[in-house]
């Protein structure tokens, strides 16, 4: 099976670009390969659409990797559970890179990269900060927080059973305790506060890893101008063995403004500061996952209301 | 018994891991559990909750961590199999390849020959799904809410000029040419047509009919807003219409809250019109004489019967006091409130929303002032609809209560938390509870409910406690088994009726006594 890459990060083409690298399949979603190659290298292998990850490689439509036609399509990264093996890939399989090509199972599935639009993960960086109404741009974000189905601990109040509440009073607890550092300038604190959420929750990139990398994104788009979010950055110790290592390696994006597009969308809608697109971009985060979108939101959410209360907004 | 479990080298992905943690932690038994990675932060998140870590020792963030909560040794391990057999059979990368139809464009293209759609996603998606359904001339069908009514408006102006029926949004139940679609009872064939603006009000109304041995045409949902005098009544309107001119449909039952002046002129215009019997339920309506085809009931099982009686041509029959009476017999030794505990307050605990305002409206005659989470008029509006002050009727169906969760007809958790709450409260005299059947809905509810009642009775042994009155709505057919609900909840020492009004009039019977 031979398939063409349409869209690989730029992060992967800074990685590959060192020589050939090998390494073995980490994880396998209905639409997700993931792949660790040694310490630094983590390609994230979708089906066709947008890039998720900042590591991503995203496939193009045809050659059987279509999601609708494919029969082991479906599903996305980061959460959704349709059933099936992406590629067919099994976990623990090798992989090399190496000549523009990704060869998965010893040459059963060949990725090829040339010809593939390259994607860059990072978010601008506004020197002035946030500008706009900071009340009408945090309304339109609520709004999307306050529909229907929301299952992120970051949002939810109530809880059944004891380790769902604890989770849920912890992530409730960080959210507030972060916003009200950050007001303050306290860095180092909300730097503490933000390592107790690494690893927090359930899923395979859990929720606070998400929530961190929402707030952090938007740290680092909008915080440019006070040094805060490079300040948070030194002190804040992100190491693989705190969290799963694909959701080490988002975070490890994140603190470099390196987000997964849907996230980078949103931040890019909130400085435009114009409601439809803001509120067109949360629709597309909140689909991210299960709740993986939802946490990242919070985490946007978080941060501009904690910036709204320092004064870092007009 | 709090144990940790700890599986090397394994993963799923999110909505795996909450469905397994969900389903183990409603296992028997069961107090709570989780089902996540083995990051540092979870471990120490279970020490907090009364876990051991050591039990954790040595995992790394890469392992899936299972804690479980249990009463026993036996829970805990039959807890464990549910786990085990979801993270094995469950969907997910370790199950074998599915061919899957993710988009409604894959389903048309699969299966053009579908002429109705299904739309369940949510709410701010849903209008996005519904205008492709239609654009590409399918009949549509909403269960999801909180979609702006603009946008229904919309939707419906779009099907109407298409000619298609856009039922919704937030229409949760239809039954069309006997399929049933989202909450839906087994109900048998038949010729009365239904068109309702409210889920378990059709329910209701079906239900009570099969259980009359009257069966259903067709059972067109139009969503709560429909009869608005932004919506127009337009899928009332065009589903009063379908039936008019459906061969298959004798007798007309139209149920809604009481709509837009306007609206409500309409439809019953239409219904004039129709030149087929009608009966019509309005939430609220003040006793109505007939007026030329169109009866009007007082209840919803009024209603039922009122379309009965013209269906089958027979006697139309309200229920006696007699009934009361027998069910009251039949509890024989319930320790009811007169005669024992001080309460004497009534706590209405529905996933129904139509049901619980039928039922304050029926009871506030009785009782006076009734305190809901619901704008009706003529009660009072709790400030926290998590507790109760005097008499209290909740819909546990509405958005303060399912954000985060499963509609209360599908997760009973929070339903059994208040209940415990207020079979605790000295104040309470009665819980008044709806336990809703059919396709999608709880698969035991009312084991639920009587295996939470028992437990309560066997804490507070020493105290009689409030009576428990259940409105049991159902079909002998359906996949709960109307019968055996009915037998559990009796045997915990629930009194079960049959109809919502019924279980107002015990209700009324017992808070007066």
């Amino acid at each position: 099976m031979i398939l063409q890459a349409q869209t690989i990060s730029s992060l992967v083409c800074d990685e590959l670009n060192h020589g050939p690298a090998s390494g073995s399949v980490h994880s396998v979603f209905a639409g997700t390969v993931n792949i660790a190659c040694g310490r630094s290298i983590w390609l994230s292998l979708h089906a066709p659409g947008t890039p998720l990850h900042p590591y991503a490689v995203v496939l193009g439509k045809g050659a059987g990797s279509n999601r609708e036609e494919c029969p082991t399509g479906g599903g996305a990264f980061l959460g959704a559970s349709a059933g099936g093996a992406f590629l067919g890939a099994s976990r623990g399989e090798r992989v090399d890179v190496e000549g523009g090509e990704i060869a998965v199972g010893g040459g059963r599935a060949i990725i090829r990269l040339a010809g593939a639009e390259v994607w860059r993960p990072e978010v601008g960086r506004l020197d002035a900060g946030l500008r706009g109404d900071a009340d009408g741009l945090l309304e339109t974000l609520l709004e999307g927080l306050r529909n229907d189905d929301m299952a992120s601990p970051f949002l939810n109040a109530s809880g059944t059973g004891e380790v769902e509440s604890a989770l849920i009073h912890k992530c409730l607890r960080i959210r507030a305790g972060l916003a009200r550092s950050w007001r303050r300038g306290e860095v180092s604190e909300a730097a503490r506060i933000m390592q107790s959420a690494v690893g927090l929750g359930s899923g395979l990139t859990p929720s606070g890893d998400d929530f961190l990398t929402g707030f952090l994104g938007a740290a680092h788009m909008f915080a440019y101008g006070s040094g805060a979010a490079d300040d948070a950055r030194r002190h804040l110790c992100i190491e693989r063995s705190m969290t799963t290592l694909t959701s080490y390696f988002m975070l490890r994006g994140a603190l470099h403004g390196l987000l997964p597009e849907p996230l980078s969308s949103l931040l890019g809608a909130i400085a435009c500061g114009r409601p439809g697109p803001i509120r067109r971009s949360v629709e597309r985060l909140v689909r991210l996952g299960s709740t993986s979108g939802q946490d990242m939101l919070a985490g946007v959410v978080c941060y501009l209301e904690a910036a709204r209360a320092a004064g870092e907004m007009e | 018994m709090k144990k940790v479990l700890i599986e090397k080298s394994a993963y799923l992905d999110s909505v795996s891991l909450m469905r397994i943690s969900k389903t183990a932690g409603e296992a028997a038994g069961v107090m709570s559990a989780m089902v996540a990675m083995a990051t540092d932060t979870n471990v120490l998140l279970l020490k907090e909750a009364g876990f051991d870590p050591a039990d954790a020792a040595g995992a790394t963030p890469n392992d899936l961590m299972i804690a479980i909560d249990a009463e026993d040794e036996a829970s805990y391990e039959a807890a464990l199999g549910v786990v085990r057999r979801e993270i094995e059979g469950g969907p997910g990368p370790r199950q074998e390849a599915e061919f899957a139809i993710n988009t409604l464009e894959g389903a048309i293209r699969e299966r053009p020959d579908i002429n109705l759609v299904f739309i369940s996603v949510p709410g701010r998606f849903a209008a996005i799904e519904a205008e492709r359904a239609l654009g590409a001339g399918k009949h549509v069908m909403i269960f999801s809410d909180n979609v702006p009514v603009e946008d229904e408006v919309r939707l419906k102006a779009l099907g109407r000029a298409g000619g298609l029926l856009v039922m919704g949004p937030d229409c949760g139940t239809a039954i069309i040419g006997g399929v049933g679609l989202g909450f839906a009872n087994a109900v048998p064939r038949g010729n009365v047509g239904i068109v309702s603006a409210s889920g378990t009000g059709a329910q209701e109304v079906s239900s009570v009919l099969a259980r009359l041995g009257v069966g259903i045409s067709h059972l067109i949902g139009t969503g709560g807003r429909d009869v608005s005098g932004d919506v127009g009544g337009v899928t009332t309107a065009m589903g009063l219409k379908a039936l008019i001119s459906d061969g298959g449909t004798g007798v007309i039952v139209i149920i809604s809250k009481v709509p837009d002046g306007a609206v409500g002129d309409e439809i019953l215009g239409l219904a004039g019109r129709s030149g087929k019997p009608c009966v019509v339920w309005f939430a609220g309506q003040d006793a109505r004489p007939r007026e030329g085809n169109i009866a009007f009931g007082g209840t919803l099982a009024d209603t039922a019967r009122l379309a009965a009686a013209a269906a089958t041509q027979g006697e139309f029959s309200p229920p006696s006091a007699g009934e009361v009476s027998a069910l009251l017999e039949k509890a024989g030794d319930i320790p009811l409130t007169a005669s024992g505990s001080a309460g004497k307050y009534l706590r209405g605990l529905f996933g129904g929303g139509t049901l619980a305002q039928e039922a304050v409206f029926i009871l506030k005659e009785h009782l006076g002032e009734i305190d809901t989470n619901m704008k009706l008029p003529g009660t009072g509006l709790l400030t926290d609809p998590s507790a109760s002050a005097g008499h209290t009727v909740v819909d546990l169906g509405d958005d303060a209560f399912t954000r985060g969760r499963a509609h209360p007809m599908i997760d009973q958790s929070y339903k059994l938390a208040r209940l415990a709450k207020e079979f605790e409260d000295p104040e309470t005299a009665v819980v008044l509870m709806d336990v809703v059947l059919g396709y999608g809905c709880n698969m035991d509810p009312g084991g639920e409910i009587a295996r939470l009642l028992i437990d309560l009775k066997e804490k507070h042994a020493e105290s009689p406690g409030p009576a428990v009155v259940i409105s049991l709505c159902g079909t002998h057919d359906d996949p709960q088994g109307y019968a055996r609900q009915k037998r559990e909840l009796e045997a915990a020492g629930a009194i079960v009726a049959g109809t919502n009004e019924l279980a107002c009039m015990l209700v009324e019977k017992l808070i007066g006594e």
